[in-house]
Order: structure tokens, then C-alpha cells, then sequence
């Protein structure tokens, strides 16, 4: 069976994730079953992923090959969960909700122009690897930003106490801001005019 | 090897009933129970076990502890088996919660519990929360929104820090914030001020004092010469006893003496300014010498017989002036007046005499005739009468006896008979006694009447015999007439010259007056002469010429003494002004002392005021520089953790499970430094453009969605310090799809990035599912699916079930 480009890109995408095309047709329970493309999960998980072309396909017939692999793969006791990615245009929603009773179904269309490899990636996002975010962007400790940024030579007698304040909220910190402010200025009886 | 959570043991715990043992040593524990059958009390054992804290639990009962028994037990027991936590207790962890409270604490340390509480588990309440969030965000900045994400980020000390010192970035607000320091600003100010005020009071203190010095001194120059040099306005040092010296006093005191003296004099001299002057004593004496010739020639011709006449005449009136005593003219008229007086009373007396002698002869005849007519009568009555003659006769001589009515035989009154008199009643006894009783009654009448006159005629005789002088005094009287008459004569012989006489003596004593009066001018004329004299010479005046008059002289000298004492005065007025002057110098002089003194004492004060005011200003200073680093902070880590890191994530996370939704959700980030943190959401088209706020653009389920992956993304965005994600049924509202995209979504969670994941959930085919998509997928893979009930006792049971990995023979991997 030809594959058509949007198929194709589908394979593309996910054989770069580490899903391995498997030959079509694939044999379940003794049954035989084609479809544009077939995909096999591994270590991080045992997906099974076919991918039909809704163009190529009937939607009845589209149906009754899913419901059937479902019914083979139940019937051998394989815990492979059953992906349906649908290439081309949308089948009726009677028949997408059918498949989705049985498998995981991703309608990707068929996505062209530039953002039509980002438009794949994000509906074939959850087969695909999760990108972490490097830890280290994230603040741990706002307050020793505040200090590595303030200069070597910065009045500690000011810095240590707002900073010491800051946990206790905004008004510990005008308190501590107000002590700094007034230490000085309090003369005491040597300050009071004669 | 990390973190992992092995099992925990619950007793009577909550909802749970008996004990229970869950297992929770795999990567992935999905537990399923129906509502009630204990799913949400084994979570939150878990939660309390780590942190002691139960924190929805407390956000919606501060008193919460007090409900975490089983109803009907005695206590509660959690023990809870983990493994490589860092900084845990000893392992498993107990806790037992009686009546008195939890026992045990927490396991993990504070960090580490608040970092399970926050980004590790899910509660069903947090997550409504989180809804409630998305659903009621508003741009405030005390949102709840707002308040969360501070929260998760630590921003809350940042901004405490930064409004905190938001005072000192602006002087007004440091003013708003600190009393003192705008206490201080006031009295640095003031300070200030009255140092310039006393500066120009000083200036102008100063000039004044110096002005004063020149004036007092002038007035001293006036006044005598300065005993010792003195430069410029600089006053002698004596000027106090220069100023106080009192000889002006003393001389203006001479000079009142000298005035009072010419004042004096010039009352004295008055008389020589009135008396004619033309008459020279020369004068003078030879016409007294003159009129005493005269009067002395009167006195010894003519006067000398008036003399001795009065000087006779003082043997009757003894008490005659002489003429020397008196003058001729009274001395002659009084002896006149007093001759004439003697002589008209003694002429008086001898006529009144005579005129007694006459009168006495008079009654003399009239006794004689009377007793004659009765001689008559008694001749007549007795040839009238003859028997009844005697009686006729006695009762005729009775009849005169009777006056009016009483009887002077029987002594009764006749009247009472009420009958007549008793004249009538005697008479007409008479009468019928007598025939010719008419006749015998006037006879008797007649008789009577002439013994009548004649006892009056006695008694006129006598009373003037008892006048009559006696004849001693008569001859006397005459002989003193005799007299009287011959003085009397003498004096008028003399009485032409007497005028003459008094006219000379008149004329003596004039001329005697005014020759006195002449010397007397002359002997004053030389006492005042030598009393000007004097004067001059005491006011070194020149003296006195002979021919200056003495009213010159004095006009001369008072005109002296009045411009000498106006002088003085006018000096001691000035000298009394300067001395006025000069204590008001001395004043001034204190005063300057106590400015310079009251300057010096407010610059120091000021000194130590400025350099404090200067520290507190270079603390505020450096507050702002942290002020401002910490605003700079916030923005960089806000723009950094939400834009590469949580915006980042969350956008993955929500596309897995909503491929579908054009819009995804994102936190909108402050454009500036200075704009404060206020979390807003909003959503991003997928194809780029902004969107509404999630609440208006997305889906029920998809806002549950955005929720969830949130809490995943923060989850996510930080440190991996505790791998764990517990999830109490967070799929509720979720649709097919959705729950198809978390079962993956999960499973990438845990395959992939390790995390040890504890989910419940209720729903039986959800449940199916997630176990399915949860399998083991490697070898050492395993998933424990725990079944939660009770048993017909109602004790809680669970049932776990543990999923290994098996080769998948269906569709074998080529």
C-alpha cells in the first residue's frame, strides 16, 4: 500500500520518537490487518500505533479494521494500548467516537504550509517525548538572586536586615527599612536643641 | 537509586475503618473504590505522613485535626515505608493521632514537606481550586491568582521586599514611613533657620553697637578730652566714670545758687528802682534841720503854754494827752472835747438843782392851801351839825376813810349787800342825820379831796427835797463851773496857734521820714553794689563799674548764669543720653556674646544633626539600590521561569491532552520592572496571536485540563527533589479523549522521567483503562492496581494487585 505524504510525515515524526514501523499488513490473532502504517512502542511505552488515511479508507471499513484489531489484540491478552492516528479529512464524529471507545484516536488532518510539521508534533504531541524544562531556570531562592546581583561593597548594615525582614512580609521589611532609616537619627539627649 | 514511596499502613484513619496495607513500591499504584470507600483518607495518610499537614484539609477547617480519627476509635495509626528520601526519619514513619494530638511529626523535613504539599500532590480540593483560580482571575493584585503563583514561585518575600522598601525610592514616602526622619528634616530645618536669623540679628547687632560706640563717643569728645588715645569707635576704658563724672551736677547746682542769688538781689534792688532819687540827703538834712527850728520855736513859744494848760487841766482829767505825746492839734482838741463835756454836765446839775428848789417851794404852797381848805371845811361841818351832830360829824369823818365798797368800821365788803356804795349808803345816813345831808356831803367831799391834795402836795415836797443837792455839792459844782469857764476861756485864747503847731510838728516828722528814707536807699544800694561785687568776682565776671546801674549789672550776670546753665544743662543732658547709650551698649555688647555663643552651640547641633541625616540618606540610598536590584530580580526571574520554563511546559503538557484547542493557556507576564506582579491568564492561539482569558475561551474540560496540567507543569519546572506525583481522582469531568491523552500523558511521567506516580480514581472503565495504559512496558516495569472496599463488617479492605511486565506475543516487535 502507497503511502501518501501526509502519512509519510506522520512516520516521520513519530519513528524519530523511537516508535518503529512495523510491515503492513500485521497479523493478530491469526488475523491479518492493513492499514497505511503501523508503529510499535518499546521500552518507554508499548503503544500500538496505526495510522490510517481517512482519503484512502472508507469510514465504515475504517471502523470495522480498528474494532477488529481491538477485538484481536483483547482476545491474545496484549496490554498494548491502540493508537489511531487519522490522516486526511475528519471522519464523522459518529465513527471517531466509535474508534475512541477502543483506542486513542489523533484526527491530525492534513496539516500543510510551514506550520504543518509544528501543527503534527502538537497533535502527535502525546506519543511523542516530554521535554523537561532545565531546572536551574526556575528560582529556588529569589532573595540570593537579590544578594549575588547587589555589589561586593553594598552596606550590609542596610542589606542583612530588609533581607531578614522580606520572609515576614512587606510591612516586617518598612519596619526594617523604618529602624535602618531612624537608627541614626536618633541623637538622643545630645540631639535635642538648646 | 531515588526517592520512592514502599508502602503505608493505615488504622482507623478518616474514612478507613480497621487497617489496611497499601502497597506502593512500583513506579505507577492506581488504586480504585467506589465514593467513600477510602481513596482520598489513603492519599492524605500519605500527606500527613510526609508533612504533618493535612493542607486542604486545613484551608477548609483550621481545626481539622480534631476530625482525622475514625469515628468510634480510640486512635489513629499511620506508618508509612519509604526508601532514599534525604533528611527523612527512620523509615517506616509513624505517626498515631489521639485525642491529644498527632504523635510523630513529620517525616520530611520543612522544604521537602512543602514541596510535597505543593508540586507533588493533587488533591481533589487543590485542583478545584486551581479552577476556581482560572475561573475568578482577575488583574488585581491581591488575586487569588495573583497569591498562587507568589506562592509557587517565592515570589512573596521578593515583593515584600520590594514594597517594603518602596518608601525609601521616593522622599515622601520616606517621610509617610518614618516620623523621625521628617522630624529630623523639620528640625535641621529650623536649625537653619535660626542660625540666619541669629546671623542677622548678630550683623545688624553689631552695626548697631558700633553706631552707638561712635555717638558715645562723640559725646564724649564734647565733653572733655579723651585722657588717652583711642583709635576708631573703640570707647576709653573709663568711659563708665568718664561719663559718670559729676562735676556738671555740681556746677549746674553753683550756677542755681548764683541764679537764686540775682534773684535775690534783684528783689532787694526793687526798692531802689522806686524811690525818686532826685532828692540828695543835702538836701534832705537841711530841711529837716529846718522843720525841727520850727517846731522846736512852736514848741517852746506857743506849745509851752497849751502844755502847761493841759498839763492843769490833768488835775480834773487826769488822763489828757500831752501834746509831746501826741500833736498840738489832738492834744488841744481832746482837753476841748473833754472841758466842754465837764463844764455842760456841772452847768447841768446846778440847773437841775434850782430847778428842785423851785418846785419844792411850789408844793410847799400847795400843803398850805390844802390844809387851809380843810381848816375851812371842818369850820362849815361843825356849825352844821347839832344832836345827831356828832354822829352826822363822825360818820362825815368816816366818809373819807370809805374807799369803795369795804366797810372801815366793820371790815365787811358793802357790796355784798348788793344795796349801793357804800359812800351812798354812809352819805344818805349822813344826809337823813342831817337835814342838809347835800350840803354835810360836800362838805365832806370837799374835805376829803383837800386833805387828799394836801397828803400829795406832802409827798411831791418831800420826794424833791430828797433831789436836792447837798450844798457841799453844789458849791463844788459851782466852784468846778468857775473853773471849767476860766480853762475854757484859756483855750480859746491859745486854740489859733494850735494849727500852726501841728503843721510844724507835721512838717518835722516828714522831713525826719525822708531823710531816713534817703539813707536807708543809700546803705541798700551798697549792699547789693558789694553782693554783685561778689558775684562777679565768683563768676570771674567783670566788676562792677560805678557807673553801671545796679538792674544792668544783674540783667548782665543772670544773662551770665542762665547761658551758663543752660550749657551745663544741655551738657548733662547729653552727658545723661551718653550714659543711657552706653548701658544699652553694654546690653548689646551681652547680647552679641550670647548670639555668638547661640551660633556656634546650633551650627554644632545642626553638624550632628546634617551627618545622621546624611547616614540615614545613605541608607535609604542603599535600600533603593536594593529596591531596585530586587525589582530587576523579579522581573528577570519572573520573565525566566514563566517564559523558558513554566509557559514552556504548560503548553506541551496542555496540548497533549487537548490537541484539539486552538487556544492554549499562559500566564501574561509584567512588561516593565516597575509593574508589580499580577498574575494574569490568558490564552495563545496555537498559530500565534493572543487570545481572551481562559475562562472565556476554553471548555469546561479543557479549563480542567489547563488546571491540571498547570499543577504538572509546576510540577515539572522546578528541581526534581521528591519524584513523586500522588493524584486524587483528578479525571473527573475529563471526556474520552482527554482521559485517552492523560493515560499517555502519565505514562510518559513515569516512563520516561521516573516519576513515582500514586493516582485513585472511581470510575470502573477509566480505571480499566488506566491500568491498561499503564502496564509494564519494560522488564522490572511493574504497576500495582490496588481495589479499595469494605467488607460486610464495613472494615475497610484493600486488594492490591500486582502488574508485571510480559512480552507482548500479539504483535511482536521486529
Amino acid at each position: 500500500m502507497t503511502q501518501s505524504q501526509p502519512v509519510t510525515r506522520v512516520i516521520r515524526i513519530l519513528s524519530a520518537a523511537g516508535y518503529r514501523l512495523r510491515a503492513s499488513p500485521v497479523t493478530v490473532a491469526s488475523v491479518p490487518f492493513e492499514f497505511a502504517a503501523l508503529l510499535l512502542g518499546s521500552d518507554r511505552a508499548n503503544d500500538l500505533i496505526i495510522v490510517v488515511d481517512t482519503l484512502v479508507d472508507r469510514e465504515e471499513r475504517i471502523r470495522q479494521k480498528v474494532e477488529g484489531l481491538s477485538r484481536a489484540l483483547d482476545l491474545v491478552g496484549s496490554r498494548r494500548p491502540l493508537t489511531v492516528v487519522l490522516v486526511g479529512p475528519a471522519p464523522r464524529p459518529a465513527i471517531v467516537e466509535a474508534l475512541a471507545r477502543v483506542s486513542r484516536v489523533l484526527a491530525v488532518g492534513t496539516p500543510t504550509g510551514p506550520s504543518a510539521d509544528r501543527f503534527l508534533e502538537d497533535t502527535l504531541a502525546v506519543l511523542l517525548p516530554l521535554a523537561l524544562p532545565d531546572a536551574g531556570e526556575t528560582v529556588v531562592d529569589p532573595l540570593n538572586e537579590v544578594r549575588s546581583q547587589l555589589s561586593a561593597d553594598i552596606d550590609e548594615a542596610v542589606v542583612a536586615p530588609v533581607l531578614a525582614a522580606a520572609s515576614g512580609g512587606a510591612d516586617a521589611v518598612k519596619g526594617a527599612l523604618r529602624a535602618i532609616l531612624e537608627e541614626p537619627l536618633d541623637l538622643g539627649s545630645e540631639g535635642l536643641a538648646t | 537509586m531515588s526517592p520512592s514511596l514502599n508502602s503505608i499502613s493505615i488504622s482507623n484513619f478518616r474514612s478507613i475503618s480497621g487497617t489496611i496495607t497499601v502497597p506502593l513500591n512500583a513506579p505507577v499504584v492506581l488504586m480504585h473504590g467506589l465514593n467513600g470507600a477510602g481513596k482520598t483518607s489513603v492519599l492524605s495518610a500519605i500527606e500527613l505522613a510526609l508533612t504533618g499537614e493535612i493542607v486542604a484539609m486545613r484551608r477548609a477547617d483550621a481545626n481539622y485535626r480534631a476530625h482525622l480519627i475514625h469515628r468510634g476509635a480510640a486512635d489513629s495509626r499511620i506508618s508509612l515505608d519509604v526508601a532514599d528520601v534525604a533528611g527523612s526519619s527512620t523509615s517506616p514513619h509513624s505517626n498515631v493521632i489521639g485525642s491529644n494530638g498527632i504523635v510523630g511529626g513529620a517525616l520530611l523535613s520543612g522544604e521537602g514537606a512543602r514541596f510535597f504539599s505543593e508540586r507533588c500532590y493533587l488533591a481533589q480540593a487543590a485542583l478545584g481550586r486551581l479552577l476556581e483560580i482560572y475561573q475568578t482571575a482577575s488583574p488585581r493584585e491581591d488575586s487569588a491568582l495573583t497569591h498562587f503563583v507568589k506562592e509557587l514561585l517565592g515570589l512573596d518575600a521578593l515583593d515584600a521586599l520590594i514594597d517594603g522598601l518602596h518608601p525609601a525610592g521616593d522622599i515622601r514616602n520616606t517621610r509617610r514611613l518614618s516620623p523621625r526622619y521628617v522630624e529630623t528634616e523639620a528640625r535641621i530645618g529650623e536649625l537653619a533657620e535660626r542660625i540666619e536669623t541669629n546671623q542677622k540679628k548678630l550683623a545688624t547687632t553689631l552695626n548697631d553697637a558700633m553706631q552707638r560706640r561712635v555717638a558715645i563717643r562723640a559725646v564724649l569728645t564734647t565733653l572733655s578730652p579723651l585722657p588717652e588715645p583711642v583709635l576708631g569707635a573703640d570707647l576709653p576704658t573709663d568711659v563708665e566714670v568718664l561719663l559718670r563724672n559729676e562735676d556738671d551736677d555740681r556746677r549746674l547746682i553753683t550756677f542755681n545758687g548764683y541764679r537764686r542769688d540775682l534773684a535775690s538781689l534783684r528783689q532787694r534792688a526793687v526798692p531802689l528802682a522806686t524811690t525818686p532819687e532826685a532828692a540828695s540827703e543835702a538836701a534832705a538834712v537841711a530841711e529837716d534841720q529846718a522843720a525841727r527850728a520850727a517846731a522846736d520855736s512852736w514848741r517852746t513859744n506857743t506849745g509851752r503854754p497849751i502844755e502847761t494848760l493841759i498839763a492843769d487841766l490833768r488835775a480834773i482829767f487826769p488822763d489828757l494827752p500831752s501834746v509831746a505825746s501826741t500833736d498840738p492839734t489832738t492834744a488841744f482838741r481832746t482837753a476841748t472835747t473833754r472841758m466842754e463835756g465837764e463844764l455842760g454836765r456841772c452847768s447841768r446839775s446846778v440847773a437841775a438843782d434850782d430847778a428842785v428848789i423851785a418846785q419844792i417851794d411850789k408844793f410847799s404852797q400847795d400843803v398850805e392851801q390844802s390844809r387851809a381848805r380843810v381848816a375851812l371845811a371842818d369850820e362849815q361841818l361843825a356849825s352844821i351839825t347839832g344832836e345827831a351832830e356828832g354822829l352826822s360829824r363822825a360818820l362825815a369823818a368816816i366818809i373819807p376813810h370809805i374807799h369803795e365798797d369795804d366797810c372801815p368800821v366793820c371790815g365787811r365788803n358793802y357790796g355784798e349787800t348788793a344795796q349801793g356804795s357804800l359812800v351812798h349808803r354812809v352819805s344818805g345816813q349822813v344826809a337823813r342825820l342831817t337835814e342838809q345831808a347835800g350840803r354835810l356831803q360836800g362838805l365832806g367831799q370837799t374835805r376829803a379831796s383837800a386833805v387828799a391834795e394836801q397828803a400829795k402836795a406832802e409827798r411831791d415836797r418831800d420826794a424833791a427835797v430828797g433831789r436836792r443837792l447837798s450844798q457841799e455839792a453844789r458849791t463844788a459844782l459851782k466852784a468846778r463851773i468857775s473853773d471849767l469857764t476860766e480853762a475854757n476861756r484859756r483855750l480859746t485864747a491859745v486854740a489859733a496857734s494850735v494849727g500852726a503847731g501841728a503843721a510844724a510838728i507835721s512838717r518835722e516828722a516828714e522831713a525826719q521820714r525822708r531823710l531816713s528814707e534817703i539813707r536807708n536807699r543809700d546803705r541798700l544800694a551798697t549792699e547789693v553794689r558789694a553782693a554783685l561785687g561778689e558775684l562777679c568776682r565768683a563768676l570771674e565776671q567783670q566788676s562792677l563799674g560805678t557807673s553801671e546801674a545796679i538792674p544792668a549789672a544783674i540783667q548782665r550776670l543772670e544773662t551770665y548764669v542762665a547761658a551758663q546753665e543752660a550749657a551745663h544743662s544741655e551738657r548733662l543732658k547729653r552727658r545723661r543720653a551718653a550714659l543711657g547709650q552706653y548701658q544699652l551698649l553694654r546690653e548689646q555688647e551681652a547680647e552679641i556674646q550670647q548670639l555668638r555663643r547661640n551660633i556656634l552651640s546650633d551650627e554644632a547641633l545642626k553638624k550632628r544633626w546634617d551627618d545622621a541625616f546624611a547616614t540615614a540618606e545613605r541608607h535609604r540610598q542603599t535600600a533603593k539600590t536594593v529596591a531596585r536590584v530586587a525589582a530587576n530580580a523579579r522581573t528577570v526571574i519572573v520573565g525566566r521561569v514563566f517564559n523558558s520554563a513554566l509557559n514552556k511546559i504548560w503548553r506541551d503538557l496542555f496540548v497533549r491532552l487537548a490537541p484539539t484547542e486552538p487556544f492554549v493557556p499562559a500566564f501574561r507576564l509584567p512588561q516593565t520592572a516597575t509593574e508589580a506582579v499580577i498574575a494574569q491568564l490568558e490564552t495563545v492561539h496555537r498559530e500565534g496571536g493572543v487570545g481572551g482569558a481562559p475562562g472565556a475561551m476554553l471548555s469546561a474540560g479543557n479549563l480542567n485540563t489547563a488546571a491540571l496540567t498547570l499543577f504538572l507543569a509546576l510540577h515539572l519546572s522546578v528541581r526534581r527533589q521528591l519524584p513523586w506525583l500522588v493524584l486524587d481522582d483528578p479525571v473527573q469531568s475529563m471526556d474520552e479523549v482527554h482521559i485517552a491523552q492523560f493515560a499517555a500523558l502519565l505514562r510518559t511521567l513515569a516512563k520516561e522521567h521516573r516519576r513515582q506516580i500514586v493516582i485513585a480514581v472511581h470510575e470502573r472503565p477509566l480505571f480499566d483503562y488506566l491500568a491498561l495504559e499503564l502496564s509494564p512496558a519494560f522488564s522490572g516495569d511493574q504497576l500495582i492496581t490496588v481495589e479499595l472496599s469494605r467488607s460486610s463488617a464495613g472494615a475497610s479492605v484493600a486488594e492490591p494487585t500486582y502488574h508485571n511486565w510480559e512480552p507482548d506475543r500479539a504483535v511482536a516487535v521486529a
